[in-house]
């Protein structure tokens, strides 16, 4: 098999050692901002992606181990990660605040402010923050991720932002 | 709000000692890929997680001393490292500024630029900042130049319109060094990577034609744009090099670029276009590539041989592993192209204008499934042929 193209990224043709000081850095730093700076779990899920990049080795793959895959791997075990904590909080919460909440349009300015703070919001709200203003989902994708209807996930979009407001760091 | 751009903020460098143990976990793991995994496919094959089995905590304090003394090795072993390059790289780092496109960790070229940036930070001492594209390219890139970064870096890729962002901020920052992955933009200060697109769209074509039984080729492009245009001209003429009687199936996704991620967009149009007749299909759409992936996937999986080029989609397979359909997929080493880039700026060496990150440059690369060599063959040939001018593309259809 001939392969030019991969040959600086790929775990495959770069070699565990290489490609792990390659990726390492980039994989925890995604992971460390969209964890909104929580540190160990971030860690963690550092571990769990490249483990997974293990697995795809064993199973042959190790030539489609590139950087933007590991990000994707990262992604998919973050959004993991907020749905398990979110249904142990609803498991938790007496009531469910059920303020109605208008979806508004975004602004270019909510961006990284929104992304500077905010270690206290729920994991619903984590996920759609990370997801949409982190990753720049558009919104439908963002609602194909967490796997609610896009009217949905613009409420509670909407209702992120209003939490992030109130605890310091939005707009 | 500073004026000037907390670059330190967002670097979040790994705690060293989870570093190191995690990369010694993850070398001894990969490198003992080769021996037999097991036969229990339930069992959990590795966790870099922790040692196995989980410690108790007489053994977890243990774990975690020797792991302290490993680390205290490692700090120090570093230290005596980061001592002896000091003397050589004295230079504050270069305060890069990175306008990340949509698609955040999950856009190819977001992750070239992260990989670029990776490959030239080995080299050039770098302060990274991010600032995402949601609407349009001048908010971030100015939001960056305004906090003064040196160099600005904008992916704007398959589309064209990053260059009015860049062209528009770069008037008001002359000393800022852009750099716009694609094209269009022009200044004193703009640099722009010009990925070829012609090459590989008529390398593609070549290909399809070449594997084609029915003379009936699809081609599916993320969105409209000058940019994919390009790749559809090369596809076609390269198409019509090896048979002029081609028929050519031509889809569009979307007229903006929300067509480069829609997957089921994809898979829709790929499974129209195999059932019209077209038994080869190159896509040229970014993470929309998975659905035709997909489509690929199903319509050989009902006995029907057909199969996908993928034009800039090494990143987006619908799963890894063997992809027989994946006939070819065309890349540019766009992550090499841009620390190439950054290096040569870091040294002064970067000029203004195009530098094209072509095939004739060396940085236009493929990968043939496996059982086509004959085809990897012909490509590789009319590749080099293409490098040194022996071929000439024909005029544009």
């Amino acid at each position: 098999m001939h392969d030019r193209s991969s040959e600086v990224t790929s775990l495959g043709q770069l070699g565990a050692g290489a490609f792990y000081d390659m990726a390492a850095p980039l994989v925890h730093r995604y992971l460390v901002r969209a964890c909104f700076g929580d540190r160990a779990l971030a860690e963690d899920l550092t571990s769990e992606t490249f483990t997974a990049a293990v697995v795809e080795a064993q199973r042959g793959g190790a030539a489609h181990v590139t950087v933007a895959w590991l990000l994707l791997v990262a992604r998919r075990k973050l959004i993991d990660t907020y749905r398990r904590r979110e249904r142990e909080e609803r498991k938790l919460r007496l009531a469910w605040a059920t303020e109605r909440v208008e979806p508004q349009p975004d602004d270019d300015g909510a961006t990284a402010d929104v992304m500077a703070s905010l270690g206290s919001l729920s994991s619903a709200h984590r996920s759609v923050l990370v997801l949409r203003y982190l990753d720049g989902l558009s919104v439908p994708a963002v609602a194909e991720a967490i796997g609610r209807s896009v009217h949905a996930t613009e409420s509670l979009l909407a209702r992120a932002r209003i939490a992030a407001r109130h605890a310091g760091g939005a707009p | 709000m500073t004026d000037q751009i907390p670059f330190e903020r967002f670097d979040t460098p790994m705690r060293p000692e989870f570093r190191d143990a995690l990369r010694a976990r993850f070398v001894a793991a990969v490198d003992a890929e080769a021996a037999p995994v097991g036969t229990d496919a339930a069992a959990p094959v590795v966790d870099l997680r922790a040692p196995a089995p989980p410690p108790s905590r007489s053994r977890l304090r243990l774990v975690l001393i020797a792991a302290g003394v490993i680390a205290i090795l490692a700090a120090t072993a570093s230290i005596v490292r980061r001592d002896a390059e000091d003397d050589l790289v004295a230079a504050p780092p270069l305060r890069i500024g990175v306008a990340v496109h949509e698609g955040g960790a999950s856009n190819l070229l977001n992750a070239d630029v992260f990989a670029a940036l990776a490959r030239a930070g080995a080299s050039v001492p770098l302060s990274v900042a991010e600032r995402p594209y949601l609407s349009s390219w001048e908010p971030p890139v100015r939001y960056l130049a305004d906090r003064d970064a040196q160099i600005v870096i904008v992916p704007g890729g398959f589309t064209s319109w990053a260059a009015d962002g860049v062209a528009a901020v770069a008037a008001d920052h002359p000393e800022t060094r852009f750099v716009l992955v694609g094209s269009g933009a022009t200044g004193p200060n703009v640099t722009t990577l010009d990925l070829d697109r012609v090459a590989p769209g008529y390398l593609a074509g070549v290909a399809a034609a070449t594997t084609s039984e029915s003379g009936h080729l699809g081609f599916i492009g993320g969105t409209r744009s000058p940019v994919l245009d390009a790749y559809r001209r090369g596809f076609v003429a390269g198409a019509r090099q090896v048979d002029p009687d081609v028929v050519v199936d031509d889809r569009s996704l979307r007229d903006d670029d929300l067509g480069l991620n829609a997957r089921g967009a994809a898979r829709t149009a790929a499974d129209e276009v195999y059932a019209s007749g077209a038994d080869v299909i190159v896509v040229a759409a970014g993470a929309s590539t998975a659905g035709v992936d997909e489509a690929a996937r199903a319509v050989r999986a009902s006995g029907r041989m057909v199969g996908m080029i993928a034009i800039e989609g090494r990143a987006w397979a619908a799963v890894a592993g063997d992809q027989p359909h994946r006939l070819l997929t065309i890349d540019t080493d766009v992550a090499r192209g841009l620390a190439d880039a950054v290096v040569d700026a870091a040294d002064g060496r970067l000029d203004a204008g195009a530098r094209r990150l072509g095939v004739a440059e060396g940085y236009v690369g493929f990968e043939a499934a496996a059982g086509q060599d004959a085809l990897a063959a012909r490509i590789e040939r009319l590749s080099q042929q293409i490098a040194d001018g022996t071929h000439t593309l024909p005029e544009e259809p």
